[in-house]
């Protein structure tokens, strides 16, 4: 506040409103009237009418591996596509610049997502991963790398059907090169590299809205740490309350409250697969997920993914879990702070414990390792404890899309069992 | 018509950016943020925002000075606005932001922020004037209250005193005024928090040295769980030492 010249932090006021400006435009609450390149897409189009005749199934006509074209798609003059090689540091590390620099902003331009490098190696390499869909494009006479896509298998049910699919994310275009029309190339590029494997179907998300969403949801936001987020200006101090009641509001306990709760361990690998499996299943949309997979995706690992079970005293078994991932931002233009720690929920199964204490517990140790922030979908069954948890609702919705498969229904949020980095 | 539109589209997102980056000053942010309203949801017909807010305020008569134009020209008023404040913006916006990478366009999570709660902003302030003043740091409405004969202690929802509000937010003149009025120092909100122990917890120094230098002030004093102002305040708050918890009581 101090150099504002207003000498109240008008500026920033007006900034925080032209933000919501631009939501209002750009966030895309109504469909256009076309689009350009997903007009074009094996994807559920807006203009259908839903009717009691369409069941789930493909939208394309069925293909082969032998009707894939063999050759890449053609990039624009002086660039060339590139398998980036995960294992590489060097490798790695473009890529963990790229996207520190061009990924995804929020509309006021003061956050963008700052995955870690550990945190990519986990994203990036689940059991069974192609590194052919660590796709990235170079220009060729500097070989500096501009653009990247990546895919990762999953089978994921959807309603009655398990389809072999993969999931798609880090889709980044350079900043400068953005009028190229590249994303068009990158999404084609990585569905035929992807179809070579036989796969014929993706799941992705994103927060503006495409044809035509499977499930549309809504982030909401619990204050760890309110003074950051009211400093930073990802929340702000609501007009009516003081510094010194915001921060008694949101205080949490050092110490999670669920007897037999500890981090989880390999040998959990066995329960929390079985676990989790019977969980899922009462979820329209859900990754089934095989004990190789779990111990990837659940394996403790600070500042990259948390994960925790509560054993019972009396049987030794697992009977719950809990799990968030780091996500850090980078913020831009402040001078106290440089980057927001933000926690994800991720697979959360309440077995024993109420599903809100279990979550409170996430919240104080989400608190307790230096997160920010905790983030978390109004999906599985958030939506009844959010208010309770005093999460606040965010400005931003995340919007769930398969690619070449068709619903008859769309999935209600609470119906959701899926998570996407 | 359909180009007045597109053009003010990517106008509007521009300037969002440019806002963010300072390239435009508080004047030229309000008058785009008047037209931008008029363009988009037409005349206002909110109420005027009460005096405290002067945010608020001013954002209300930039909407209402617009109130002329039609929603087409306001946009076309818009784009002009921004040719002259940045006449290079037009090729600037092709060249960087399409808007398909923001928010995650082209598929990945999204970066959400914590909305405003309309609800706490809204409706009646039910809090005495002292207590409002103190808040909004007008000291000539505190002036004002207190001439008029408010109890410089008067309480708010949670036991709070106009005092508590002025070290909260910093507000170091409307602080001075309530303690020539012989406001009470050492007064404790409803869970035994005094005014110095919110200066420590909203690291309001300024506040928080004028309180400890407060004649009556009591500098231990502890709250509902057991905790000084010292115990709450950020590191090297020297003017404090002394009565941290196990300390020397002051």
């Amino acid at each position: 506040m101090a150099g504002d010249p207003a000498g109240d932090g008008l500026a920033e006021r007006l900034r925080a409103a032209l933000g919501a400006i631009t939501m209002d435009g750009s966030d895309g609450r109504r469909p256009k009237a076309n689009y350009a390149f997903w007009g074009t897409q094996p994807v559920a189009q807006f203009n259908e009418q839903p009717g009691s005749t369409v069941t789930d199934g493909p939208i394309d006509k069925p293909k082969t591996v032998a009707d894939v074209c063999k050759e890449p798609y053609g990039l624009p003059q002086n660039f060339e596509w590139v398998t980036c090689n995960i294992d590489s540091d060097a490798e790695l590390k473009e890529i963990y610049e790229l996207l520190s620099a061009h990924y995804v902003e929020d509309d006021d331009n003061m956050f963008r997502f700052a995955y870690s490098k550990e945190f990519l190696r986990w994203a990036l390499q689940p059991p069974g991963y192609q590194q052919a869909w660590h796709c990235g494009v170079r220009v060729a006479a500097s070989g500096k790398l501009v653009a990247f896509i990546s895919g990762i298998p999953a089978t994921v049910r959807v309603n009655a059907c398990a389809l072999k699919t993969v999931e798609i994310n880090f889709l980044c275009v350079h900043k400068k090169l953005r009028h190229k029309r590249l994303a068009p190339v990158l999404i084609k590029e990585i569905t035929r590299r992807v179809n070579l494997h036989d796969i014929w179907q993706a799941v992705y998300t994103a927060g503006v809205l495409l044809p035509k969403p499977v499930a549309e949801c809504q982030y909401w936001h619990r204050s760890l740490n309110p003074k950051k987020l009211i400093a930073v200006g990802f929340s702000r101090l609501a007009p009516r309350m003081t510094m010194a009641r915001t921060l008694k509001l949101y205080k949490l306990p050092e110490a999670p409250q669920t007897p037999g709760l500890r981090q989880m361990e390999d040998r959990d690998v066995p329960q929390v697969t079985a676990l989790l499996a019977s969980y899922l299943r009462h979820y329209l949309i859900a990754p089934e997920l095989s004990e190789e997979e779990v111990r990837h995706w659940l394996a403790f690992q600070a500042d990259v993914i948390y994960s925790y079970v509560v054993e019972s005293p009396e049987t030794g078994r697992v009977t719950d879990l809990l799990s968030f991932y780091t996500l850090p931002s980078s913020v831009i233009g402040n001078d106290q702070y440089d980057l927001l720690k933000a926690a994800y929920m991720f697979y959360t199964v309440p077995g024993a414990t109420p599903l809100p204490q279990l979550m409170n517990d996430a919240l104080i140790l989400a608190h307790s390792t230096g997160h920010d922030v905790f983030n978390a979908l109004d999906i599985f069954e958030n939506e009844k404890i959010l208010k309770e948890l005093k999460f606040g609702i965010g400005d931003g919705k995340l919007r769930y899309y398969l690619f070449n498969w068709r619903v008859a229904r769309d999935i209600p949020a609470s119906k959701v069992g899926l998570v996407m980095l | 018509m359909a180009d007045v539109e597109q053009e003010f589209e990517a106008a509007a997102q521009y300037v969002g950016a440019a806002a963010a980056g300072g390239t435009l000053s508080d004047a030229q942010l309000l008058r785009f943020y008047g037209l931008y309203k008029q363009a988009t949801a037409g005349p206002c017909d909110a109420p005027k925002p009460s005096f405290f807010d002067r945010r608020g305020r001013a954002k209300w008569q930039a909407w209402k000075d617009a109130a002329a134009l039609s929603m087409e020209e306001a946009q076309r008023q818009y784009v002009q606005l921004l040719s002259e404040a940045l006449p290079g913006w037009a090729g600037a916006s092709a060249a960087g932001s399409s808007g398909a990478a923001k928010r995650g366009g082209g598929g990945g999570p999204v970066q959400s922020r914590m909305a405003d709660a309309a609800e706490d902003s809204e409706g009646p302030d039910a809090a005495p004037p002292l207590l409002q003043a103190a808040r909004a740091g007008d000291a000539g409405a505190a002036a004002a209250a207190l001439q008029a004969g408010a109890d410089p202690d008067q309480r708010g929802n949670d036991g709070e005193t106009a005092l508590h509000w002025a070290a909260d937010r910093g507000h170091i003149a409307v602080l001075q005024l309530l303690l020539q009025h012989g406001a009470d120092v050492n007064a404790a909100d409803s869970d035994g928090l005094t005014p110095l122990h919110y200066a420590a917890l909203a690291e309001q120094r300024g506040a928080a040295e004028q309180l400890a230098a407060a004649p009556g002030m009591r500098l231990g004093q502890r709250n509902g769980d057991g905790e000084t102002p010292a115990d709450l305040a950020p590191e090297g708050w020297a003017f404090l030492q002394g009565c941290r918890s196990g300390g020397e009581e002051a």
